[in-house]
């Protein structure tokens, strides 16, 4: 028999304010557990929590990218449990009323197939603390609790792993874009959690679903989904049926592991917060967030197709943001080429980065943008060869030397002037007449010898292709073969 | 020596500015009266900042009605540097690292609190018996309750230790207690004052309240008090607004009325003691009429108020899990729910956890229709009932309770099955947040009785001013215990 899957996405993402959701203490990663809380994150009696508005337009920002309608009152409520990480006793969030819901996605796999998914809703939160459990004692840093989150909730829509990848790609791509998030799931500050289900194809059945929990790589999302769907295969192909789980993905194994049976969901006692009354969104808080949005991907996609740039071009681009904001501003430089100035950032001055000994980053170059064009435009323009721009290139990233003084501190100074350039081939072309006697005859390296010739005379100044343009010239068409 | 405490406010200050006293003395003559107690009236006290503060103070402007004079602060609200239990064991040895806000306003007046007062466990009970350290006595009479649940803060102003003391209202946690005790209790409107750094019991319904021995004393702390609080996000943004004007001018309007329903359910001394003041206000030219409120409504109160405070009095009160402040939990928990189970278990006392256990019932999935909801249904529908009173009279005036204190002994901790809405008709206003003010009205042999009135949102000025007529018409002003017995 042949199943389909049904699989829906929850994905918890921190923002990336200056304080917490609901308290004026600093929102920061890396810093000493449990000095960046306050009074109200430790939940001293009688604290009251206080909204965050930065939050807020991270949220509207995040619901209009996903094509969500906008809650104009904004509720919270209350989310009752006990929990060592969890000091109030209830965690604050947006039951009833998400600030975003009904929106979607559209997305392309690697195959170049389009896909859309369904996003339910997104609601801001807060992080509880972060555990640590060691042998005989478990740690809480408070730090993180009360951090903003938005949680964002998807249809159960995606039928495959690679779709799952995908989408969850897509959300970190958007976060991290907008600027909203770091989107580090290795650092927690994005985190997924996955429901997957399966039934016979032509079933109007869902089957039943267990979730997935903590993946915590998008590597990780794609592999845990195609195990869980092959897992839940094998057991109803051996006659068996599907218990609902929580589950985990193993890394090691390569599989998901129980973690617990859910006999009965636990009841989480919702109801509003009364200390956050229903707060109106001005129609001009709204606006000024929505224009305040940076570009989000794929108008980036669209702009660096419109520059001719090639979809493999584009996408190396897109990795990394930051890659894309130095672009940009190079493009403000008005490059001659814009493949070759996409090389020498992508392609070089990566490398250089990478293989740099100090802490060289896109951030701290000792150079502007514009340089980097001008190294592109002097390649683009023929005015210097690519042997040469790599010295030149050089000389830009370890000592900031302006392209234009670099060439001419080397002599790279190349000769354009059509002039100068025709009296060295007529010499040349005089100095070796057997090789034109050989072109005659359908030598084609005769041209090369005979452009070299040109280089070697002018001392490597000449321009090569005004030099190569000019001699065939002379020397006319090839002969056919004897 | 000469006393100075058991005078109003205004007096008080009055002296000061004279000379006649410092504020060294009144905090000294305050230590006295604490130690005198005999109510059982104090948590603990802070007289060594209290001498501190008095000393530090510069000199008093004319316009500081507050500054040098003792107050007390019930033991729900936060204090830097003093032990803050809310009367409960689940609190036991907190100290506070932050004064609530409304502690820092007094404090930045220049008021200096000598002492945190006794209570009801958590701010939930009526009686004043259920905290930590047992009863609170009624300075007229030991055998009786000071009412609930602020009742250190009744019984010690009544007594005449210090002018004038915080309390909290929730039901009617200020102004029945502010009745048995011949005080004047002010709940103001649910938003005027900051709630930040009040240990919460029922958030919406909460309000910062006080009790003072007079009305114009009364505003004088609202004029202190009000106003918007970044840290409180209910808090309302007014423009600044003088009080104590209203209440010399008699501000607000002239039209009141009474629920005859609730007037045959009180004793006949409670019933002649009203029907004087309804006499002198309307020598006053003050229309005060009959108002035929829907019985079922008034029945609604306490089954309403009950399911809709003890829901959410379960959920503010889960941070008192023994992790953090107050007595841990068991160290023999092999589980972080044996932890917070063993401090729970020790930490609150059976009335508070059959009201947990009601709150939570009420909040279950399967339940919650027909109880939490149904209960925020029921307060929608009652409070708009109300508003359609409000549309025809200015204010609402009843007997705050329908006999005089109980005594201990015969009180009954069982639920009633049929609530006497004449004993819980002041949660009207805590349920449509509204101001609310408790005046003294008479004696019942040598006992307290008190007599309220609310009016409409954001018109406290108003209640304040009506206050004041029924104060000019009883003449019941700074009452005290002669000699507590």
């Amino acid at each position: 028999m042949e199943y389909k899957a049904t699989i829906g996405i929850e994905i918890h993402v921190e923002l990336k304010t200056r304080s917490k959701m609901f308290s004026a203490a600093p929102n920061t990663y890396h810093e000493a557990p449990n000095s960046q809380a306050g009074l109200v994150d430790m939940s001293m009696p009688g604290t009251l929590p206080r909204l965050n508005m930065e939050a807020v337009r991270y949220g509207i920002q995040l619901a209009t990218a996903l094509n969500m309608q906008v809650d104009r009152t904004l509720y919270f409520d209350r989310k009752n449990y006990f929990y060592p990480d969890l000091p109030k006793g209830y965690q604050i969030t947006q039951q009833d009323h998400p600030i975003g819901s009904h929106g979607y996605l559209d997305l392309t796999l690697d195959d170049g197939s389009n896909f859309r998914v369904y996003v339910q809703r997104a609601h801001l939160e807060e992080d509880t603390c972060k555990q640590t459990h060691l042998a005989d004692v478990s740690l809480e840093d408070y730090n993180r609790c009360g951090v903003p989150l938005i949680e964002i909730v998807t249809e159960p829509c995606i039928s495959t792993a690679q779709q799952a990848a995908k989408y969850v790609e897509g959300i970190r791509e958007i976060v991290t874009y907008l600027g909203i998030s770091d989107g580090r799931m290795d650092e927690g500050s994005m985190r997924c959690d996955t429901n997957v289900s399966i039934a016979p194809v032509g079933s109007d059945h869902l089957g039943t679903k267990c979730e997935v929990k903590n993946l915590n790589t998008i590597q990780n999302v794609e592999a845990a989904i195609a195990c869980e769907i092959a897992r839940q295969q094998a057991i109803l192909e051996a006659g068996g049926t599907v218990e609902q789980e929580t589950r985990r993905y193993d890394e090691k194994l390569k599989q998901t592991v129980l973690m617990r049976k859910k006999t009965n969901a636990v009841d989480y006692k919702y109801f509003r917060e009364p200390n956050l009354p229903p707060f109106d969104l001005s129609e001009r808080f709204i606006q000024g967030a929505v224009s305040s949005m940076r570009k989000l991907p794929w108008v980036y996609r669209a702009e660096f197709a419109k520059l001719g740039l090639s979809n493999y071009e584009v996408e190396q681009l897109m990795k990394d943001k930051r890659l894309v904001d130095y672009f940009e501003r190079c493009l403000q430089a008005d490059p001659k080429d814009v493949k070759t100035l996409w090389s020498y950032l992508v392609v070089d001055l990566q490398s250089y980065i990478n293989k740099s000994l100090s802490q060289l980053t896109l951030d701290n170059l000792p150079f502007a943008p514009a340089d980097l064009v001008a190294l592109a435009d002097l390649v683009a323009t023929h005015a210097i060869n690519s042997k040469q721009a790599k010295t030149v290139m050089e000389d830009l990233v370890s000592r900031g030397v302006k392209p234009a003084q670099s060439v001419a501190e080397h002599g790279f100074e190349q000769i354009s002037d059509s002039g100068a350039i025709q009296a060295i081939v007529d010499e040349v072309v005089a100095a070796h007449p057997e090789a034109v006697e050989d072109w005659k005859h359908g030598k084609d390296r005769i041209l090369g010898f005979l452009v070299g010739q040109v280089l070697k005379a002018s001392h490597g100044k000449a321009n090569p292709s005004m030099a190569r343009e000019m001699v065939l010239a002379k020397i006319g068409p090839m002969g056919q073969r004897p | 020596m000469e006393r100075f405490l058991n005078r109003t406010i205004k007096e008080i200050h009055a002296a000061l500015i004279s000379g006649e006293v410092t504020p060294e003395q009144l905090v000294a003559e305050a230590g006295e009266q604490i130690a005198r107690d005999r109510c059982n009236a104090y948590e603990a006290k802070a007289l060594k900042s209290a001498r501190r503060k008095a000393r530090q103070l510069g000199e008093i402007k004319a316009s500081d009605y507050l500054a040098g004079i003792p107050y007390l602060a019930k033991d729900n609200y936060s204090t830097k540097g003093v032990e803050t239990t809310a009367s409960s064991r689940i609190l036991e040895g907190y100290v506070p690292l932050f004064d609530a806000e409304v502690i820092r306003r007094l404090s930045r007046h220049g008021a200096l609190m000598v002492a945190k007062t006794t209570m009801d466990e958590l701010a939930m009970g009526g009686t004043g018996t259920t905290g930590r350290l047992g009863a609170t006595h009624n300075p007229y009479d030991l055998s009786r309750i000071a009412g609930g649940s602020s009742c250190g803060s009744a019984a010690a102003v009544a007594a005449g230790d210090v002018p004038y003391a915080l309390g909290s209202d929730t039901g009617d946690s200020v102004r029945k207690p502010a009745a048995y005790t011949g005080l004047v209790g002010f709940k103001p409107t649910w938003g005027l004052v900051s709630r930040y750094g009040l240990l919460p019991f029922a958030c919406s319904l909460d309000t910062v309240g006080w009790l003072t021995r007079c009305v114009w004393d009364s505003a004088a702390l609202c004029r202190a008090l009000a106003g918007r609080d970044e840290k409180d996000m209910t808090t309302l943004q007014r423009p600044k607004h003088d009080y104590i004007i209203d209440v010399e001018t008699r501000a607000g309007g002239r039209r009141a009325c009474y629920f005859p329903a609730v007037i045959e359910r009180c004793s006949p001394a409670v019933q002649e003691a009203f029907n004087r003041v309804v006499e002198g206000l309307r020598k006053q030219g003050v229309t005060v009429e009959a108002y035929d409120f829907d019985t079922a409504l008034l029945d609604a109160i306490y089954p309403t108020y009950m399911v809709i405070s003890c829901c959410e009095a379960t959920s503010n009160d889960a941070m008192y899990d023994g992790m953090r402040y107050g007595p841990a939990g068991s160290p023999d928990s092999k589980t972080y729910q044996e932890f917070m189970t063993s401090a729970r278990t020790r930490g609150f006392c059976d009335l508070i956890k059959r009201r947990f256990i009601i709150g939570s019932y009420s909040l279950l999935a399967e339940n919650q229709h027909d109880m939490f909801q149904r209960a925020q249904r029921a307060r929608r529908v009652i409070v708009e009932a109300l508003n359609r009173m409000f549309e025809e009279y200015d204010y609402l005036v009843l007997p705050a309770a329908p006999t005089v204190a109980p005594k201990i002994d015969e009180l009954s901790y069982s639920w009633s099955k049929e609530p006497a809405f004449a004993d819980n008709h002041l949660a009207l206003a805590n349920l449509g947040g509204m101001p609310s003010l408790t005046v003294p009205m008479g004696f019942d042999n040598g006992l307290p009785l008190g007599v309220n009135v609310t009016g409409k949102v954001l018109d406290d000025g108003g209640v304040l001013g009506f206050g004041q007529r029924i104060e000019d018409v009883t003449g019941l002003v700074n009452l005290t215990v002669g000699e507590v017995r």
